[in-house]
């Protein structure tokens, strides 16, 4: 379906995408309305938070190292989302599986936007032949794990770290899922001024990176071969828009798409400006708040501010978190050693997990029309990990996918 | 060795043996109790006694000369009511006789993956995936 909000004429599209702060739209938008909270109390300077970040990327290495974090970033977070998805079981908690999976082609959205913007400062005279434009065996992450990027979100009082975890459709996942894409305090200051308290901060780190190298570089760093860009023609069903990056401005605009996907706005909304009306498709943190509380936005919801404290007022729909497959959380191919037979699905689901890396490296390398062959091991992936997942453990819990590396 | 097998398990052992399936990819299809079931409460109770003694002494025998033993003792349509038979149709089609068993049968239909394709209105491969060698083929 074609998402119209995030068309680039929709008059709608400022309003839900938070301007990136030191643009022009940020300059004349809401901020003025927004009501600064300071999250970390008195004393935290937010002006100092905001100039670490904006020196956070070092020089052009540094800026390609860090978008390939982010690369990991958004890869890090598919299998939980997938997890959550797949362990649904059929006919139930369709509302929620729709979210979920919108969220899932949106993550996958992200992937190909940041390998556009990778691709756009990589001058191809730096490529050797054949080089991919990353390392799947290292890129696939270890669960449960930390965010990559040294992101690091705020947690409770007295809870260990946050880690991103493998769980079934459950209160637990869910909780994973919006600190993934909770948005940061407005000016949040760095604790450390290595760690980032948002996914948005350390987007906006790059994309200060990426305005300052271009000014500071004669002839710009754009330098990058177009025909390794992937275009909406390569790909469909992705869930907004594919940009085709080949200068600041176009980096700038995937990086507001994929922030606005993830966190949406903060601040305050006059009743006005329509929030959450039909045909708009918000942002992931809002779309996991409806399934915690079976509901949905309506156009009436419109008070946001950090920390977000608005139920949701719309249409209830029903969660039921029994009409799930019991898997065992963060399930590891050790696990499945003594079994055979569970061993050999596990390994059949990640050579398809690996078939699917390799396919999305080979088309973000030079080759974008092979993307859209990838959509045949997506589905695959699912009927996998079922198939997984109807396999019981003995202890009451059932198999459940490992998203680990493993040789084709 | 084999020990006081369920007729539950045995049933899970023959159908692999029965269909060529691996015994994981049988139970992957999360259809094993529900064909179980199907089996006993469409059958004679005494074919099912039987045929299962039967199933286990076969289990017994040495690995080459079980496949002969399957064709002499189950595949006769006079053996057991000709069950081992309706057994292997009910894995690859879903169906017990004319009947689908559930639309998850429909759907977990071996006869799919022998054949690389996939159940029409479910399981969908993706628009233009008929360009390429099915995954499962590679």
């Amino acid at each position: 379906m074609e998402n119209k909000i995030f068309q680039k004429n929709n008059p709608k599209r400022q309003k839900l995408i938070k301007p990136l702060p030191g643009t022009k739209e940020a300059e004349s938008d809401i901020h003025g309305l927004v009501e600064e909270i300071n999250f970390r109390g008195v004393g935290a300077r937010p002006e100092m938070a905001q100039a670490d970040v904006e020196t956070y990327v070092k020089n052009l290495d540094h800026l390609k190292e860090c978008l390939l974090t982010a690369l990991q970033l958004e890869l890090s977070t598919i299998p939980p989302y997938l997890c959550g998805l797949y362990t649904i079981k059929e006919g139930s908690n369709r509302q929620a599986g729709n979210l979920i999976r919108s969220v899932v082609v949106e993550e996958m959205l992200h992937m190909v936007l940041v390998a556009n913007i990778l691709n756009a400062i990589t001058d191809p005279k730096t490529i050797e032949a054949g080089q991919k434009l990353f390392n799947v065996k290292e890129i696939i992450p270890d669960y449960p794990t930390p965010l990559p990027g040294n992101i690091v979100p705020e947690v409770p009082k007295g809870e260990p770290a946050f880690k991103v975890q493998l769980l079934k459709f459950s209160r637990e996942a869910l909780d994973v899922f919006t600190t993934i894409e909770k948005p940061s305090a407005p000016n949040a200051p760095l604790d450390d001024p290595h760690t980032f308290d948002s996914i948005g901060q350390f987007y906006q780190a790059i994309r200060f990176g990426l305005k300052r190298l271009n000014d500071e570089t004669p002839g710009g760093i754009f330098k990058g071969d177009p025909k390794r860009q992937v275009t909406p023609d390569h790909y469909y069903g992705s869930g907004g828009k594919i940009i085709k990056v080949e200068c600041y401005e176009d980096a700038e605009e995937a990086i507001g798409e994929i922030v606005g996907q993830g966190e949406g706005i903060d601040g305050t909304i006059t009743t006005e400006q329509v929030m959450f009306g039909e045909g708009i498709e918000y942002a992931h943190y809002f779309k996991f708040q409806e399934i915690n509380f079976g509901r949905m936005y309506s156009a009436n919801d419109t008070n946001f501010k950090m920390p977000v404290k608005s139920v949701p007022t719309g249409a209830q729909f029903d969660v039921s978190w029994s009409s799930v497959y019991n898997m065992k959380a963060n399930p590891k191919m050790k696990d499945y050693e003594d079994d055979p037979a569970l061993m050999e699905k596990a390994i059949d689901f990640n050579k398809t997990y690996v078939m699917l890396l390799n396919n999305i490296n080979d088309a973000v390398s030079g080759e974008p029309e092979l993307l859209i062959k990838g959509i045949t091991v997506m589905y695959d992936l699912k009927y996998k990990a079922l198939e997984l997942l109807n396999m019981p453990l003995g202890n009451g819990e059932c198999a459940g996918p490992t998203f680990e590396y493993v040789e084709l | 060795m084999i020990n006081a097998l369920t007729n539950a398990q045995l049933f899970h052992k023959i159908s692999a043996l029965l269909t060529g399936f691996s015994e994981a990819e049988i139970m992957a299809t999360g259809m094993l109790e529900a064909y179980y079931n199907t089996v006993l409460a469409n059958s004679e109770g005494d074919d099912v006694e039987y045929f299962f003694l039967n199933v286990e002494q076969i289990l017994y025998e040495k690995e080459e000369s079980r496949e002969s033993a399957i064709a002499m003792q189950l595949m006769p349509n006079s053996s057991y009511s000709g069950l081992a038979r309706n057994i292997i149709i009910l894995w690859y089609t879903g169906n017990w006789g004319n009947n689908p068993v559930s639309s998850a049968a429909y759907i977990q239909g071996l006869m799919w993956d022998s054949g690389y394709t996939h159940p029409p209105g479910a399981k969908q491969p993706g628009y233009g995936s008929w360009a390429n060698v099915p995954i499962s083929a590679r």
